[in-house]
């Protein structure tokens, strides 16, 4: 009965964060804690010596941690155990995946700018940035390999001698015939495109704290994570210690878009640090560490080539890409794969080969970024269907409607392996109705119309189309743990961390349906490894789906059990029962009930219980949901743009989203995400770029040189919902974390390349900054110029 | 980083020469010199204190100065490193007499690393360019008072 899902019922979360209530690892305080300030490398490739016996003697400093000092007791950190590829993925493709440990303090020699050397634990951070300042390093620099096609290059020296090459990854895709399709197709064209490096930047940068309590010899660790289980699996494995004597938090969660999605070496050190010195000590990263350290993402070249008939029907299409990985790759194939998965979308092409390969470079390592390895597959594909489009004089719709599949040929086989070792199999969606309903809603004709009309004035105004797939709801699983306590709360229990996704609002409103009753009678507790034995995370859009079902089914259980218990005491058969306003009763006899409170008291153990013997005492009911593969969700996205002339900007006149996310548990969230994952993705399409010189130095390390848009470039997203239920879980529900983000870049690269279609500008890199976008305002100028004399005469 | 510039002096190029060899008049004019000690592999052994938009501080680093041909081309390598990040600079200067005085043209490249790459990285040529620019000036402005 679905009385809350489907509605948009109110942020719990809301309260707290609105009014101060709210904890970050930053608010925390413990009686004896110490700071920690860490000395980062200065350069991108160098051979170190490390003193800090200066630092030492400084005035507040308890210890100053070096490599030497981790030498045998801490481990490096290893690619994550979740992130690797099943057996059966790894037997099809066949990939190249080197060993490429990370230590937690640089040993000898650093491979980045902004790696971790030495940790300067003092009484507060000010004393603790003092004393690091007198922590010598010696320098003595190696040659830099900033660049990706560089550091390929057979005898290019290894930045990891033990890895023998810098190629740390390489996979390769192939469906059907590529070669027989580009020999039978009518046209063929080639084309590069770059997706640059970017950060995620959430509102909350890295933090971590950690208390050792002597008398269990145990450590509690507070960080600002996606992924509490995976940071405690690896500070056990690291320090090697039990994981029983582990407990992760994550408490309040400022944003992670997946930077937060991995397993850091100041979590391992801050970890060690507080059990070996027996205090709490915290680190929290100022912001100019997070531009130079915390790992980023995308950064890909494809060098593509497509084959397609005058129809526009695309008959093949071939891909190598290189992905700049940066020192190291701690989430392996991760991303690449993705971007091989989702390469062909909403199309059909038969035939179809890729290949991909990570490159260590000096640059900060690299992860899963919102969209993670899709807004580059999306970029890549939506940017060919217009070039295809131009190239035989069609609009890119009709290029679009020959290649879609068509709804009746659900579910849709690719012919290939998703990430989780399942085939790729589309579950629903009906995508020409969904272009359509997003043409529709941006008023696609009369602009195009209004785009004729102005060009002639000299205003320039173009549209941009993408569509995209996205794999959500990946497994291994997760898990929920639904209880009812003595008085009656339902308490839903779950491994699946949140970093700003709602679950304490939409968990309830799944959990107070199955029970009938208010989402306030419901207590979502997440970000503890305490909570319940087993968890996987909340990243690749997968919160709703996964701990989503399995609140959902733990509650099913549960509620049958309590019907159980209820149909004991009341002797009444089950099916005359009914669960409603937070008591069980007679459905003839509605005065014979029992409240939850008076099942909880019947569940406890204790001789002679009130509840059926072969039951387990307690109100109490766990499930793993394991999903038999990931959901699809798709959707288009239509920018309007218009190119101002004098400052080079992009003023978006619409931005429509038209989104199948299966069942939408909550709208007003939905909604939310979508808003803001096009706002991330407007920066990477307008803005951002993180760039390093061929020293590997950082040259954008602030928000002046890191330009991220605000408020006012990004428009009200104007929104379509169209449900097509997932058959994959009960629920019917898919992800939709990432979608708003993975379409902007390709959507506004289409749209200024159509604004500027006269003069054949094809964009085919982001961003497109105002720079870029003035010089192409002159050029169009001069040419309708041009073109107006030659009409003269 | 490539950086490059000239400056007129009023003296001859002789006596620009000397100042420009001359380690008190140098430490005067270094913008931010705190200290300047010649060591024994012939160069000095310098600390400064700059700073760079939002990035101050103190460098440590080795100051050293090669002729190439005397009195009017020489080479001025420096290299400093603190917490904000690391300098490394390799400048050609050369010397041509003038009407007025003497002109001296200078080249430079430029490595820097850390934090002023990434947080002043906008605005260090132009800072370089002020820099120099009152290195030179402090040049005059100490022959002057040697003078007086």
């Amino acid at each position: 009965m679905a009385t809350y899902v489907g509605s948009n019922y109110r942020r719990k979360e809301d309260y707290r964060l609105l009014t101060g209530k709210s904890e970050f690892v930053a608010d925390m305080k413990l009686h004896g804690m110490l700071e920690v300030a860490f000395v980062r490398s200065m350069h991108a490739h160098a051979e170190i010596a490390v003193d800090g016996t200066e630092a030492l003697k400084m005035p507040g400093v308890h210890a100053v941690l070096t490599a030497r000092d981790l030498a045998g007791v801490v481990g490096p950190l290893n690619p994550l155990e979740e992130f690797r590829l099943p057996q059966d993925l790894i037997d099809t493709i066949h990939p190249v995946l080197l060993p490429c440990p990370e230590d937690i303090l640089a040993v000898d020699k650093v491979v980045y700018a902004g790696q971790p050397i030495a940790m300067v634990i003092a009484e507060n951070r000010y004393l603790a940035e003092d004393a690091a300042a007198r922590v010598l390093v010696k320098y003595t620099p190696l040659p830099v390999l900033a660049d990706p096609f560089r550091a390929r290059e057979p005898g290019a020296p290894p930045i990891h001698p033990a890895m023998g090459s810098n190629v740390q990854a390489s996979l390769h895709v192939e469906v059907g015939d590529v070669e027989r399709g580009m020999a039978e197709a009518d046209c063929l064209l080639k084309r590069r495109f770059v997706v640059p490096r970017v950060t995620a930047n959430p509102l909350e940068t890295r933090g971590v704290l950690a208390d050792y309590d002597r008398r269990s010899d145990s450590l509690t660790v507070w960080t600002s994570t996606q992924v509490t289980f995976m940071v405690r699996s690896n500070i056990a494995k690291l320090l090697d210690i039990p994981e029983e004597k582990v407990r992760v938090v994550a408490p309040d969660v400022g944003g992670g878009f997946g930077t937060k999605g991995g397993v850091y070496p100041e979590e391992i050190a801050i970890a060690y640090a507080a059990r070996r010195l027996g205090r709490p000590v915290k680190w929290i990263e100022d912001r100019m560490e997070h531009m130079q350290s915390c790992r980023q993402s995308r950064d890909q070249v494809h060098e593509v080539e497509v084959a397609f008939n005058r129809d526009g029907r695309i008959l093949a299409l071939k891909d190598e890409f290189v992905v700049d990985s940066g020192a190291y790759n701690p989430l392996l194939v991760t991303c690449p794969y993705n971007t091989v998965a989702h390469m062909r979308g909403m199309f059909k092409i038969p035939n179809f080969a890729i290949a991909g390969a990570c490159v260590i470079t000096n640059k900060t390592p690299s992860i899963a970024y919102r969209g993670a390895g899709r807004p580059e597959a999306v970029f890549v594909m939506d940017r060919l269907i217009q070039i295809i489009s131009r190239e035989l004089g069609l609009d890119p719709v009709e290029v679009m409607e020959v290649n879609l599949i068509r709804p009746e040929e659900m579910p849709y086989d690719q012919g290939m392996y998703y990430r989780d070792g399942t085939k790729l199999v589309y579950d629903s969606g009906d995508y020409p109705a969904t272009l359509h309903h997003a043409l529709e809603l941006a008023e696609y004709d009369r602009y195009r119309a209004l785009q004729r009309e102005r060009r002639s004035e000299g205003e320039y105004i173009g549209i941009g189309i993408s569509s995209y797939i996205e794999g959500t709801g990946i497994g291994p699983f997760e898990g929920a743990v639904i209880r009812v306590d003595a008085t009656g709360q339902i308490v839903a229990y779950i491994g699946s961390t949140p970093h700003g996704q709602s679950h304490e609002t939409t968990l309830s409103q799944i959990c107070a349906d199955e029970f009938g009753v208010s989402p306030e009678q419901v207590t979502v507790r997440a970000g503890d490894t305490s909570l319940l034995p087993y968890g996987v995370g909340t990243f690749a859009s997968r919160g709703a789906v996964t701990a989503g079902s399995a609140v959902q089914v733990a509650s099913q259980k549960l509620r049958e059990k309590m019907m159980r218990i209820a149909s004991h005491t009341l002797e009444i058969p089950v099916e005359d029962l009914e669960m409603r306003d937070g008591k069980v009763f007679a459905r003839q006899m509605p005065g014979r009930s029992m409240s939850f409170r008076d099942i909880a008291r019947a569940a406890r153990p204790g001789p002679n219980p009130a509840r059926p013997a072969d039951l387990e005492p307690g109100v109490e009911a766990t499930h793993y949901f394991v999903p038999p593969s990931v959901t699809y969700s798709g959707g288009v996205h239509v920018a309007v743009v218009r190119l101002d002339k004098d400052t080079g900007q992009i003023d978006i006149i619409r931005y429509v989203v038209v989104h199948d996310c299966g069942r939408v548990l909550n709208p007003m969230v939905v909604d939310g995400q979508i808003q803001g994952g096009v706002a991330q993705g407007l920066g990477e399409a307008m803005y951002e770029q993180i760039v390093h010189d061929e020293q590997g130095q950082l040259l954008t390390g602030t928000y002046m040189d890191y330009l991220q848009p605000t408020a006012m470039e990004v428009p009200d997203v104007i929104q379509g919902h169209s449900t097509f239920l997932s058959t994959r879980n009960a629920m019917g529900v898919k992800g939709v974390g990432e979608g708003g983000a993975i379409s902007p870049p390709a959507a506004i690269a289409n749209a200024v390349s159509d604004a500027l279609s006269m003069i054949g500008i094809e964009v085919n890199e982001v961003p497109v900054t105002p720079v870029k976008v003035l010089q192409y305002c002159r050029e169009a100028d001069a040419r309708m110029r041009l073109a107006a004399a030659e009409g003269a005469r | 980083m490539q950086l490059n510039g000239q400056v007129q002096f009023r003296h001859p190029t002789a006596v620009i020469w000397s100042a420009l060899h001359d380690p008190e008049i140098l430490r005067a004019a270094i913008p931010g010199c705190e200290s300047m000690t010649l060591n024994g592999e012939g160069s000095y052994d310098v600390v400064l204190r700059l700073g760079v938009a939002a990035i101050k501080g103190e460098y440590t680093g080795h100051v050293a100065v090669e002729d190439v041909v005397p009195q009017s081309h020489y080479l001025l390598t420096a290299e400093g490193s603190g917490t904000p990040g690391f300098v490394k600079v390799q400048m050609d200067c050369k010397l041509d007499p003038t009407e007025a005085g003497c002109r001296l043209t200078w080249d430079c490249s430029a490595d820097v690393g850390g934090m002023i790459a990434g947080v002043g990285g906008r605005v260090l040529g132009g800072v370089a360019k002020l820099l120099a620019g009152q290195f030179f000036k402090q040049v005059e402005k100490q022959l002057a008072q040697v003078r007086a």
